[in-house]
């Protein structure tokens, strides 16, 4: 009898131990995985809603780095955010993933000789769900593959428009996100947020318009059409929202899993932000004015006609954050980028044995090719773009230097040296970039994806109109001037009546843009009048918010998460 | 055209056999006129003849006017807007794209005529028209991006081919009338149905080619290849005059002119298109169609004959026109 009893009670507290856990709670927390994710040649085509005259295009192989962190306490509903940079053609690897995301970061202590070492991570967002990270095609980790690498014409026609445009560049982010999830069941219905950084705006908008209308990226109502895309996602929502089997899932229904987007800096609708930046730099409350006191050259909007090249150039400040002397926050990413090149580095900040994955291995990307040519000469010109684009996309040499270092743990020490086209990590890759604003057959041909263009905004808009949205308004970065966010916004008269950026709130760092939208914005969103984007202030952020304020920004975007309805779980 | 070939030969058959049955077993009586009532140039004749065909398909011209739409909405249109605001410095056109459309045809025949009159013959017949313009057709836009650069966008299409094919066995009525001690005039008329085929058939090579001072790349190429055929029954009616003159004994030369209405009004067949390394082929029903093209520099709407049965939107009929005025010369030899 006394036995019996000893075993009753310790089974009754068994079980009220257990009930102390909900079933989510005792989950098994999933392993890190850091590798590659093989894309295979995509068919697409734009087209202007002619069918016989549309341009037919057909990427290349690619093998897309990833980079999973396992949330601290995994359960059902643990959202997976998703990182990426933006560039286009920059490197996740070397800007969200080391930059006070993940569990280890580049240190931000630059001025007193930090930045130049991986160290814990206090805020790392893994107290809030799953990380992903992916590297773009042909940036940080990723490469593409193609017969007769060796041929450099051959190469030079790989940067085009089959390979980058900022559709497809959506699309392949959305297969890599897909085949992740297919491939982890455990994780398929969990909530999936974008985080987007910079040019990552552009992404975010084209990924979650794809995957809120993808129906209509394969019945040519659209103008890039990638039937095999859709068939994907099609599939995808057949495992998620069984009930909707055999029909066309509806963006409300969507919404449940990819109901939030975190966009840090965006671009989103940026021939609007950098005309509307343009104007604000010019008034006689711009920070240049500051600038120039500062620098001792009094800014002049008639003698600078361009107000970012007087910072840069007359200034010698960083346009990223223009408190900092050039090229401040570019050294972040380019110390990550040589720190990367380690394979202790590397094994730390992904949490894996970098050894075990084949794809680094030079015997294993013989195929491989990642610039055009060897020497890979720099231009500090865009033709063609204005000084802005330039500002934007033109980075330090340094960054795309071949990774020949010839020292013990680098990454040629350990996976063979590479052939001269091929690299292990670029953190700017200017051949995609170039690719993506001038080499680009599709903008030869008029159709109208480049990022700048307004279809861009227009199409964020609609997205904001059911997901949850955060942006970061960094006060000190002029490469994108979150201030003009909001007056950009309101040049989309076609879809909105107003457009309020309201600066004060009871948060710690307020701000909320709320957008009025006109009642025939969208027909397919019958009832749409109002929504709110979160936008709080970071009055000493550069444009890598997560580097300059990494509590702050994690504070507020968890909060944020948990007043949209994903809270603690 | 393997199988529209097969479609149209097992038709022509059982159209062309009752004919010939039929005038082997016309009574006797029916036929026992002499040579004299003939014209004194025998109750049989047996008529070869070649000519001229003036004909406007115009529903298959569309396709020409189509794709020189198009290139001009895509590449002329386009220039002019990036020239109008400030995004290219200037541009040029060299060359010709505009393909050649169908507005003639060589058609040959055969006929068999029997005189039961001195003033009257019936006929059985047979005509074959073809005509399928080939082109090579070259055009090279040149456009100054910068002071420093160039790029060089040509369109080559070759083969660029319209074609058009017709067999026609018919039954006719002739009056004639003989002038002079020689020259016979006639009025006719005749019937049948119309067989006819029509293919369309474009190879493309775009390239771009960037040029600047010490370089040329060539930046991008693709190949289009785009394949339409189609096939149909329709009608055919011809009303015309002739005058024949006898060379030698027993045989005649002859002139006519006349006016034909040929007419289908529904035709199928197979297409393919490939793209680079995207095949597709289809079997369709054509219609003419219109889409709209709508692009940063304006909205175009275009309408296009095609046998693809999901491309382009408002569908009508397409109509396979042959008809037209005509000329023919030939021998006839009689028996």
């Amino acid at each position: 009898m006394k036995r019996r009893g000893s075993i009753g009670w310790s089974l009754y507290l068994a079980c009220l131990f257990l009930s102390l856990f909900p079933p989510g709670a005792r989950a098994q927390s999933l392993p890190n995985e850091a590798g590659y994710m093989a894309i295979e040649p995509v068919s697409f085509y734009f087209h202007f809603g002619g069918y016989f005259n549309r341009l037919e295009l057909k990427s290349s192989r690619a093998r897309i780095w990833y980079s999973f962190q396992s949330a601290d306490r995994n359960g059902p509903e643990t959202p997976l955010f998703v990182f990426f940079n933006g560039g286009p053609g920059s490197a996740t690897s070397c800007g969200l993933m080391s930059m006070y995301t993940g569990r280890y970061t580049l240190d931000n202590r630059i001025e007193t000789g930090g930045g130049t070492s991986y160290i814990d991570n206090p805020y790392s967002w893994t107290g809030r769900g799953h990380l992903l990270y992916i590297d773009a095609r042909q940036t940080g980790f990723s490469y593409n593959l193609t017969d007769s690498v060796q041929d450099e014409g051959k190469r030079f026609r790989e940067f085009n428009a089959q390979n980058f445009n900022s559709f497809f560049d959506a699309a392949d982010f959305i297969r890599v996100l897909l085949r992740f999830l297919s491939s982890h069941p455990g994780l398929m219905n969990h909530p999936v947020i974008i985080v987007g950084e910079s040019y990552g705006g552009v992404r975010a908008t084209a990924m979650l318009y794809i995957l809120l209308n993808y129906a209509d990226f394969g019945n040519g109502r659209e103008t890039f059409q990638d039937p095999a895309l859709v068939a994907e996602i099609r599939a995808h929502w057949e495992s998620v929202f069984p009930q909707y089997s055999g029909s066309v899932v509806p963006p409300e229904v969507i919404v449940r899993q990819f109901g939030h987007q975190v966009l840090i800096q965006p671009a989103l609708s940026f021939r609007y932000q950098e005309e509307a930046e343009d104007e604000m730099l010019r008034r006689p409350d711009s920070p240049l004015y500051r600038i120039g006191e500062e620098a001792g050259v009094p800014y002049d909007p008639g003698r600078y006609p361009d107000p970012l090249s007087f910072v840069s150039d007359v200034a010698k400040r960083d346009l990223y954050i223009y408190t900092k002397p050039l090229n401040w926050m570019n050294g972040f990413f380019g110390n990550a980028g040589v720190l990367l090149r380690f394979i202790r580095n590397l094994s730390l900040v992904t949490g894996v044995d970098a050894a075990a994955i084949p794809g680094l291995y030079a015997s294993a990307r013989t195929a491989a090719y990642r610039v055009i040519t060897t020497s890979y000469p720099v231009s500090s010109a865009i033709p063609a773009v204005s000084p802005a684009t330039r500002a934007l996309f033109v980075t330090p040499a340094a960054l795309e230097a071949p990774d020949v270092r010839r020292e013990p743990g680098d990454l040629e020490s350990v996976f063979g040296v590479l052939q001269p086209w091929d690299r292990y990590f670029i953190g700017t890759n200017f051949n995609a970039n170039y690719a993506f604003h001038i080499y680009n057959v599709a903008l030869v041909r008029g159709y109208d994806v480049h990022s700048w263009e307004p279809r861009y905004g227009r199409m964020f808009l609609k997205n904001v109109a059911l997901v949850n949205t955060f942006i970061t308004n960094a006060a000190l970065d002029l490469v994108v001037y979150a201030a003009a966010l909001p007056p950009a916004l309101s040049r989309h008269v076609e879809l909105l009546d107003s457009v309020n950026h309201i600066a004060g709130g009871g948060e710690a760092r307020p701000g909320q843009i709320v957008l009025t939208y006109r009642p025939s914005a969208f027909p397919d969103l019958p009832g749409l009048t109002t929504r709110t984007i979160r936008f709080p202030i970071y009055e000493k952020s550069c444009h890598a918010v997560s580097l300059t304020q990494p509590q702050e920004l994690f504070t507020d975007v968890s909060e944020w998460l948990r007043q949209s309805g994903l809270g603690e779980r | 055209m393997t199988t529209g070939k097969r479609r149209l030969l097992s038709p022509m058959l059982m159209i062309v056999v009752p004919f010939v049955c039929l005038w082997l077993a016309l009574p006797e009586a029916l036929l026992a006129v002499d040579n004299e009532k003939a014209g004194g140039r025998g109750r049989f004749r047996l008529d070869l003849y070649g000519g001229l065909s003036l004909l406007n398909p115009g529903d298959m011209n569309q396709i020409v006017d189509y794709d020189t739409s198009v290139r001009e909405f895509t590449y002329d249109a386009y220039f002019d807007y990036l020239r109008a605001n400030g995004m290219i410095l200037s541009w040029s056109e060299d060359g010709d794209g505009a393909g050649r459309k169908i507005r003639h045809a060589f058609p040959f025949g055969i006929r068999v005529r029997y005189a039961l009159l001195d003033f009257f013959a019936l006929s059985v017949g047979f005509e074959f028209l073809r005509r399928g313009p080939n082109d090579s057709l070259h055009v090279q836009y040149t456009r100054r991006e910068t002071a420093a650069e160039t790029y060089l966008e040509t369109l080559d299409t070759s083969p660029y081919r319209l074609e058009t094919r017709a067999y026609w066995p018919s039954v006719g009525i002739h009056f004639f009338k003989r002038f002079g001690k020689a020259l016979d005039a006639e009025a006719f008329a005749a019937g049948g149905p119309l067989f006819a085929e029509c293919s369309y058939e474009s190879h493309r090579t775009y390239v771009w080619t960037i040029q600047g001072q010490g370089y040329a790349w060539e930046t991008f190429k693709s190949e289009d290849h785009l394949a339409e055929d189609g096939s149909g029954i329709g009608i055919s009616l011809e009303v015309g005059g002739r005058l024949s003159l006898p060379v030698r004994r027993g045989i005649d030369v002859f002139l006519e002119s006349g006016y034909a209405y040929q007419m289908v009004k529904s035709l199928s067949g197979e297409g393919s298109e490939i793209k680079g390394e995207t095949e597709k082929t289809w079997e369709g029903k054509w219609r003419v169609k219109s889409e709209t093209m709508t692009t940063p520099w304006g909205t175009r709407i275009l309408r296009f004959p095609t046998n693809y049965e999901t491309g382009g939107t408002g569908t009508g009929d397409f109509r396979l026109d042959l008809s037209g005025f005509r000329i023919r010369i030939g021998a006839s030899l009689g028996f």
